[in-house]
């Protein structure tokens, strides 16, 4: 690379290469920049919790408009992401976990994100309202609604119970994908709402345990923070024995098999088991939440993929 | 609209403007890209709809 070192007019010197990154910062975000900003991580469970719920659900949509419901799904949860990261931009800042976000560092303009996730969040609603159904479309503006405002704007600094209650947001999908098949909302699509409610705060909060540092800085009131890892712990048990007999629950109303039932089973066992190992580690390391962390996802994941495998079986027969 | 007349304070050279331009264009397409998947969804959305879907 050649040496074009030039003045600027605040007297600093600077070089070509340093040129071209202040040209890039001038240009505004780049592609993944935005793409990041969906929280494309997040996206997958949602996308794979919804799709889940399209197949478990009894009825019939046409391959593509099934295909255009699960992108709406995952546009909207992006949408919801990207306003999340605008209204949050001053926590994440100082959070380690979070710092590196577009917006915290400087890539993307915070008036930017809010508006790509204003116009995502109303495409996302419209284009599921015209090409295939409305209640899916109420369901995803409800969804979207409630992690913004009820989650994001209102719970989330003020209670402990956050993410109990926020967490809501994040159990939608199933029921969205399930209002995509059938136009309503069942007691069939309410359990399938119910395990990921459930889920959500030990999984969080076995995060939050290793993280309540990070919390703690930002004024977040995490449980960990509030009340202390004890009683979070206890918290945590509590939820995945409440987890325990609803993850069968589809057996049980007739929408999935004896297979899925025994996979549930075992899970949600394995998961109090490791809620168990967390109340009993001392380790300041919290390994054991680490693991249980994990576990969690991996938990979502198979329960949804036994719903899934179930679903497709029973197309087939 | 030119770099010099959207960022009055930046003073410019080859490289930056290069740069500059080569950042748009690719946001520009990506924008483009996106538009056109979307005309080509709603087209058959469309079709599928009225097919009875």
């Amino acid at each position: 690379m050649t040496d074009t070192t030039v003045d600027l007019s605040n007297g600093q010197r600077t070089d070509a290469a340093a040129d071209v990154a202040g040209a890039t910062m001038l240009a505004g975000a780049q592609v993944c920049d935005f793409v990041q900003l969906l929280k494309p991580r997040v996206m997958t469970l949602v996308v794979f919790t919804g799709f889940a719920g399209m197949l478990a659900a009894p009825g019939h949509l046409h391959p593509f408009l099934a295909a255009v419901a699960v992108l709406c799904i995952a546009v909207g949860a992006g949408a919801a992401g990207a306003i999340n990261m605008w209204y949050d931009r001053d926590i994440d800042a100082v959070m380690r976990r979070t710092a590196g976000r577009p917006i915290p560092s400087g890539r993307v303009a915070p008036e930017e994100a809010l508006g790509f996730g204003v116009v995502l969040s109303l495409f996302s609603v419209m284009l599921m309202g015209l090409a295939v159904n409305w209640t899916a479309a109420a369901l995803l503006a409800l969804a979207n609604g409630f992690y913004v405002f009820v989650y994001t704007a209102w719970l989330k600094r003020r209670t402990p119970q956050n993410i109990v209650i926020g967490g809501a947001a994040g159990a939608f999908p199933p029921m969205i994908g399930w209002a995509a098949v059938t136009g309503g909302v069942s007691v069939e699509s309410l359990v399938l709402f119910a395990l990921i409610f459930f889920w959500t705060p030990p999984h969080f909060w076995a995060l939050s345990l290793y993280t309540d540092g990070d919390y703690g800085r930002a004024g977040i009131p995490m449980l960990p923070v509030v009340a202390g890892r004890r009683a979070t712990k206890r918290q945590m048990l509590l939820y995945t024995l409440v987890l325990l007999p609803i993850a069968p629950a589809p057996f049980l109303l007739g929408f999935a098999g004896p297979l899925y039932a025994a996979v549930a089973a075992v899970l949600g066992l394995l998961f109090v088991v490791a809620a168990v190992r967390v109340l009993r580690d001392e380790d300041e390391r919290q390994r054991a939440a680490r693991q249980m962390f994990g576990y969690s996802i991996l938990y979502l994941f198979l329960v949804f993929a036994m719903l899934i495998v179930d679903g497709a079986a029973g197309a087939l027969v | 609209m030119s770099n010099n007349d959207e960022f009055p304070d930046v003073e410019w050279t080859k490289e930056k403007r290069e740069a500059f331009r080569r950042k748009r264009r690719g946001k520009n397409l990506a924008l483009m890209a996106l538009l056109f998947a979307f005309v080509v969804l709603v087209y058959i959305v469309a079709i599928v709809r009225m097919g009875g879907g």
